[in-house]
């Protein structure tokens, strides 16, 4: 899916004003803001879409200035998307990706952790959906073995308490960690 | 649309909060939920409360029932996976009771059809079947099926189905096929909340020729909307109040119960008299073509109508979408 893109400028009248942890001040379209519930309700509430109310810069204390450009530029290309819906098959089920989500998203794994963060935080679900798509389809369709390659857990294999079942024993896990385990569920092995 | 680079590594991948863990891994299919859970203990804690909804289990078991084994079959029936290499590692069945009971743990998780093979035919399969019965009540767990498909050739101990049966979430089960099921097994577990909760019966032979036929109570399966069963005796009683207790439900169109290969304890008459209590409209076909016997009944629902048609051995009813004749059809009447 793709939309075509006409250029806007924003204007004081369409516009507000977002601040990074970094302090950095950017200026968005309100039209963007659409696409963050966070935004839009915070938008709403304080009547920020009418022109005679002053409009104060939001702090977004949990994002740094590098993310926000990052979502910024997401928010610009998906700017005359159809609106968000939460089990839009195309979106929920599927591990392809246009080719713009795949050059966007090749980034190092931190950034896209933060960068899921932040999609959380603001709650745009499109871009949250597709990172965790995106990070999903390093692990669909592997072997258990293939995924501990994946997320890089080396740890020693030990039978399960409760299942029997072989199964790996993370590093960390402290035997207290062990007995709740044992109590839950667990899959049949492959 | 390209397909992404899925060779790429999560490395770091713990840094990353638990409840993203999980949303991340809740975009994931049924099967893969089922796979992540062995990768490791912290990713299975993480993963227990993702729910999966996976179309079928089949709980089976070897040609010479050495051991007990599961299959899990996704949505589309195109991808499924086994543990029979581990199950048949470890023998003494408790293997596939726990992955079965695993995976009802998480009370979200869920399958559409639940199958079950000759549990009840061989002695490791009672014993198999009272280790689910035992663990199921210990940790509290329900089975979630909607649909169960049950072997109960040579089932003698009616209270042992009764408990399995016991463990279903009546909420969820909602079609019972039952294989070469007793009589009296039938006639006890339909006390059993989850029989009453079911809408469909299917009550089938696998062994035709040599399992001798059985006789069931239909008393206690007016509540079905749906049913296929095979019997070996009805009274006129019993079909008088299969149709009074079907016009008056609330069904749509192609609902539909069958009885085959019966034998009837009432004479044609007797059936006749009974029947013709029933308000009923012309037959659609003409009159010659009524020596199948096909009553046409009025139902409560003013829009449907109820077509009886019972043959030497066996009863049809089937919901129709009720249709005025054509002039030129009543006129034959």
């Amino acid at each position: 899916m793709s939309c075509e893109e006409p250029t806007t400028s924003p204007t004081p009248e369409n516009n507000i004003t977002v601040v990074s942890s970094d302090g950095k001040e950017f200026l968005l379209d309100l039209k963007l803001t659409e696409q963050s519930e966070t935004l839009a309700r915070l938008i709403s509430n304080f009547e920020y879409d009418r022109t005679d109310v002053k409009k104060d810069p939001v702090p977004l204390g949990n994002i740094t200035s590098a993310q926000m450009q990052k979502i910024i530029e997401w928010l610009q290309h998906h700017r005359y998307y159809p609106k968000w819906e939460q089990n839009d098959i195309h979106y929920s089920t599927s591990f392809t990706f246009e080719t713009w989500v795949e050059e966007y998203l090749n980034i190092p794994n931190n950034e896209m952790f933060e960068l899921l963060n932040a999609a959380n935080y603001l709650n745009i679900p499109r871009l949250f959906s597709t990172i965790c798509r995106i990070m999903a389809s390093r692990i669909t369709g592997k072997s258990a073995e293939q995924i501990r390659t994946v997320l890089n857990i080396k740890t020693d294999v030990k039978n399960d308490v409760y299942t029997g079942i072989p199964i790996q024993e993370d590093s960390s896990s402290s035997e207290d960690g062990m007995s709740e385990i044992s109590l839950s569920p667990s899959p049949p092995p492959i | 649309m390209v397909t992404t680079r899925n060779s790429a590594k999560l490395s770091k991948w713990e840094r990353l909060p638990v409840e993203l863990q999980q949303q991340v891994l809740g975009s994931l299919d049924n099967l893969d939920r089922l796979q992540i859970r062995q990768v490791s203990k912290e990713i299975l804690s993480v993963s227990e409360n993702i729910p999966i909804v996976t179309h079928s289990i089949h709980f089976l078991t070897t040609p010479k029932n050495k051991y007990f084994w599961l299959n899990w079959t996704d949505t589309e029936g195109q991808r499924s996976i086994t543990n029979r290499k581990e199950c048949k590692k470890e023998k003494n069945g408790s293997l596939a009771v726990k992955s079965l009971l695993n995976f009802f743990a998480c009370r979200f998780s869920k399958v559409t059809q639940l199958q079950f093979d000759n549990i009840f035919e061989i002695q490791n399969g009672i014993d198999t079947l009272e280790q689910i019965i035992a663990e199921a009540r210990g940790r509290n767990i329900r089975i979630r099926a909607e649909e169960v498909c049950l072997n109960l050739l040579n089932a003698v101990s009616a209270p042992l189905v009764i408990q399995f049966f016991e463990l279903f979430d009546a909420d969820v089960l909602k079609t019972l096929k039952l294989v070469d099921p007793p009589g009296n097994v039938v006639d006890a577990i339909s006390e059993t909340e989850q029989f009453r909760s079911c809408s469909k019966l299917s009550i089938s032979s696998a062994h035709y020729d040599s399992t001798p036929s059985q006789h069931y109570s239909l008393r206690n399966m007016l509540h079905f909307v749906d049913f296929r069963i095979r019997r070996d005796q009805y009274t006129a009683q019993d079909l008088f109040d299969l149709v009074q207790s079907y016009r008056l439900k609330p069904l749509k169109k192609g609902d539909r119960l069958q009885i085959y290969h019966t034998t009837k304890s009432s004479t044609e008459e007797e059936i006749s008299n009974l029947l013709d209590v029933f308000p009923t409209e012309p037959n659609l076909r003409p009159p010659s073509y009524r020596i199948n016997n096909i009553r046409v009944i009025f139902m409560a629902d003013p829009e449907l109508q109820l077509l009886v048609q019972t043959t030497n051995n066996g009863v049809l009813m089937r919901v129709a979408e009720r249709r005025p004749l054509s002039a030129s059809l009543l006129e034959l009447y």
